[in-house]
C-alpha cells in the first residue's frame, strides 16, 4: 500500500490526499501497536511473576495404605447404595463375604476408608468393626464364613459440609478427585459434587501441558514481531511526513 | 506496456524514497531499506492482516493477563497444577475476539457506506 501510494505521487499530484489519507491510517496503526505493546509487557509481568513463583503442587504427607491380602477362599463384594452424592449426604456400603469351600473360614475382614475420609466421616459401622484410623482400615477381626454361607457387614459415612476443595496429590492421584473409590474384591465409586474451584482443577488438569520455556518463546515471538510492526509504522509516517513537506515545498 | 508501467512506478517509487532518505538518519536509512524491500514488505502485509493485528493482540494481551492472573491466584491458593497451556488458550481466544471485532468494525462501515 505505501509503496502503491507513493509511487503514484509523481504522476498525479491529486493523489496527496490520498497520502493524507494513508498517513493518517498508518499513523492510527502505530498508536495501536504502541497499545499492544504496552498490554504485551503488562501481560509479560504478569506471567513473569507467575513462572517465578510457581504454585506449590500438592503432595499427600500420609501414605497410601496398601491393599491388605484377601483370603484367596472367601469372595469378597461391595457395592454403595448410592452412585451420587452431595453434602451431608449419607452413602452406606454393603460388603458380602462369602465362602464357597465346604469348610469354615475365620479371617480377619478388612476394610479400606482412605477415600472415603478425604470426603466424608464414618457414622456407623456393622457388627462392631473396629476403625483404625492410623492406616484408614476397618477390621472385623477374627470373621468366622460357614462353608457355604456368606456374612454381610454395612458401613456407613456421611459426606464433609462443605465438600473439599483441597488439591488431588501428587503421590496420589486417587485422593480429592471428586469420587470416593472403594475396593472390596470389587472396585466401586461414588461420584461427589464438588465445588466449582474443582471442576478448574479438573479442567486445568485435561489441559495440554506447555513447558514454560515455549511460553516464554511465543510471548518473545509476538512481542518482537509487535514491535517491529511499531517500529516500522513510525517509520513509515515519519517517511510520509517527509514526502507531504517535500511536496508542499516543491522538493519532489 | 505492462513491464514498462511497472519500470516506472518502480522508478518513480525510488526517487521519491530516495529523496525522502536524505532527511533520515543513518540506521533509519538501513531499516527503511529493509522494510520497503519486496519480500520484506509482502511478509509484513501478510503478518499485518493475520497475526499482527494490533486489537487482536491487545485484546488477546488483555484476556491473557485476566486468565492467567485468576488462574494463578487460585492454583496458588488451593495448590491445584497448572498446565501452562492455559495462557496460550487465553490469549487465542482473546485473539480471536480482537479479530472478530475488526471483521464487525469493517463490515460495519462498509454497511454505512
Amino acid at each position: 500500500m505505501f509503496k502503491k501510494v507513493v509511487s503514484q505521487l509523481s504522476f498525479s499530484p491529486a493523489t496527496v490526499e490520498r497520502v493524507a489519507d494513508y498517513a493518517r491510517s498508518v499513523r492510527q496503526r502505530q498508536r495501536l501497536h504502541g497499545w499492544a505493546i504496552v498490554a504485551l509487557i503488562v501481560f509479560g509481568v504478569v506471567y513473569g511473576i507467575t513462572l517465578a513463583f510457581p504454585p506449590e503442587t500438592a503432595a499427600d504427607p500420609a501414605h497410601t495404605p496398601e491393599q491388605p491380602v484377601l483370603n484367596h477362599t472367601l469372595q469378597y463384594t461391595h457395592s454403595p447404595d448410592i452412585t451420587e452424592a452431595s453434602s451431608d449426604q449419607s452413602i452406606t456400603w454393603g460388603l458380602v463375604i462369602s465362602n464357597p469351600s465346604n469348610m469354615p473360614i475365620t479371617d480377619d475382614i478388612w476394610f479400606l476408608t482412605d477415600d472415603i475420609n478425604h470426603y466424608a466421616d464414618i457414622t456407623s459401622i456393622s457388627d462392631s468393626g473396629i476403625v483404625s484410623d492410623s492406616d484408614h482400615r476397618i477390621l472385623w477381626p477374627d470373621t468366622t464364613i460357614a462353608p457355604g454361607g456368606s456374612t454381610n457387614f454395612t458401613v456407613t459415612a456421611r459426606v464433609h459440609s462443605p465438600i473439599s476443595e483441597k488439591a488431588g496429590q501428587l503421590n496420589n492421584p486417587a485422593s480429592h478427585d471428586c469420587r470416593i473409590t472403594t475396593t472390596f474384591g470389587t472396585t466401586e465409586e461414588v461420584a461427589i459434587n464438588c465445588p466449582v474451584l474443582k471442576r478448574v482443577e479438573a479442567i486445568l488438569q485435561q489441559l495440554p501441558a506447555v513447558p514454560p520455556a515455549a511460553g516464554i518463546t511465543g510471548y518473545i515471538i509476538i512481542f518482537s514481531l509487535n514491535l517491529i510492526a511499531y517500529i516500522s509504522l513510525r517509520l513509515r509516517s515519519k517517511e510520509l511526513r517527509i514526502i507531504r513537506t517535500q511536496l508542499n515545498t516543491g522538493g519532489l | 506496456m505492462a513491464l514498462l508501467k511497472k519500470q516506472t512506478i518502480q522508478h518513480s517509487f525510488t526517487t521519491t524514497m530516495r529523496d525522502a532518505r536524505k532527511e533520515l538518519g543513518t540506521t533509519e536509512v538501513i531499516f527503511s531499506h529493509l522494510i520497503h524491500a519486496p519480500i520484506i514488505a509482502h511478509i509484513g502485509t501478510i503478518l499485518a492482516a493475520t497475526l499482527l493485528r494490533p486489537r487482536s493482540l491487545i485484546i488477546g494481551s488483555i484476556s491473557a493477563t485476566i486468565a492467567i492472573a485468576a488462574i494463578y491466584m487460585i492454583t496458588h491458593f488451593y495448590s491445584y497444577p497448572s498446565s501452562g497451556s492455559e495462557v496460550a488458550i487465553s490469549f487465542a481466544a482473546g485473539w480471536i475476539v480482537g479479530l472478530l471485532y475488526d471483521g464487525t468494525a469493517l463490515l460495519m462501515s462498509r454497511f454505512r457506506r
